[in-house]
């Protein structure tokens, strides 16, 4: 026997799969969107970067393990003008907190194919519970979840200063997302 | 009989949508340097009820001149110029509805509505289509210009016929004295 050839065959296992995360994110197939209303006028924005590691059964919801991590240099809120500022200082400070986390601590079924995940989302170095509410549909071998949460920007200082004013930009935010999940929990 | 005066109702109309004019025009030269702020969307949105204003009373008005009519030229005035009078004012109605909807079109293609007072979302005229907006907004730009050397031999030739021939042609539309 091979002890060396073993450590690292065991050792690339250990590598190749993290702590959990049994399924993969497959980002062709997913999206992750938000919008706000300014000066009323509804206006939406996506982020293109996201990685996921997640576990999620339907039929065990309350096993799920799951944390997300948004790219927020990836932001595009519909043209170039605003997609510099979105990085500034004043809103995701994206030079000193280039991602965003998501971290599910409890998921339940709500019945009729609906789940709640609640759990801390940090952006810009702050930390707040939110509850997103999804649907989980099988999409041929892969599993689709869809759903969303409000979220009050100002609870996470994006747009200080000048910007606070929510007559201009309001503080609700609602994010949207689609996620593709292939492979078994 | 035939009118001297216009009307009280197209005097508000004319003065009223003068000064909206000159209000959407100043702040769009002001906002357009701005960086992007608050404050700039803030101006954006006004700029945008103001103009959809110019559009609703110019709407309103070419149908209140077409029931109530309006006065027709001074007399002893030599033909050229009431012909050129005829065509100014012809344009300035065309550019008074041609600028805010080529503005409401510019909005829906750069894929931000136009919410009226932040309470009316008016529908969009086209879909979303970057460089569409971008046509638009020089168009709108160079009919904004347009409209402004129109305004100003508008303005001129009023001043002209007040100052010059000393004649009631301005001060029929000014309030006041029937």
């Amino acid at each position: 026997m091979n002890i060396r050839l073993l450590a690292s065959a065991a050792l690339a296992a250990v590598l190749a799969v993290p702590a959990f995360a049994a399924q993969t994110l497959v980002p062709a197939k997913s999206a992750l969107g938000f919008t706000f209303k300014q000066m009323s006028v509804p206006v939406e924005g996506t982020f293109k970067t996201y990685t996921a590691q997640v576990s999620f059964d339907p039929a065990k919801p309350e096993a799920t393990q799951a944390t997300f991590s948004v790219d927020l240099g990836s932001i595009d809120v519909g043209g170039p003008d605003g997609n510099a500022e979105a990085k500034k200082k004043a809103w995701f400070d994206v030079a000193s907190f280039p991602k965003a986390t998501f971290t599910a601590k409890s998921v339940k079924a709500l019945g009729g194919g609906k789940y709640e995940a609640r759990g801390p989302l940090v952006i810009k170095g702050l930390s707040r519970d939110i509850v997103a509410q999804f649907t989980a549909k099988p999409a041929g071998s892969d599993l689709l979840l869809e759903g969303g949460f409000p979220l009050k920007r100002l609870q996470y200082k994006l747009g200080d200063g000048a910007w606070a004013d929510t007559e201009t930009v309001a503080d609700d935010v609602q994010v949207k997302f689609r996620f593709t999940l292939t492979g078994k929990p | 009989m035939s009118k001297t005066r216009y009307d009280g109702v197209q005097i508000a109309f004319h003065w009223l949508i003068a000064l909206l004019i000159v209000a959407a025009f100043g702040l769009a030269l002001y906002v357009d340097d701005l960086p992007l702020s608050a404050l700039k969307f803030k101006l954006y949105a006004y700029h945008k009820w103001i103009g959809i204003s110019v559009l609703a009373l110019v709407v309103l008005r070419l149908v209140w001149r077409a029931w109530r009519g309006a006065p027709s030229a001074l007399p002893g005035q030599p033909a050229w110029q009431v012909k050129a009078a005829a065509g100014i004012h012809h344009l300035l109605y065309l550019l008074m509805l041609a600028l805010p909807l080529v503005g409401w079109l510019m909005s829906s293609a750069k894929g931000f509505p136009v919410v009226l007072f932040g309470v009316l979302q008016l529908p969009d005229l086209v879909s979303r289509n970057e460089a569409l907006g971008h046509q638009l907004a020089e168009l709108h730009e160079v009919l904004a210009y347009l409209l402004l050397a129109v305004v100003v031999l508008h303005v001129l030739a009023a001043l002209k016929h007040h100052i010059i021939d000393r004649d009631d042609t301005l001060r029929r539309m000014l309030p006041g004295r029937g």
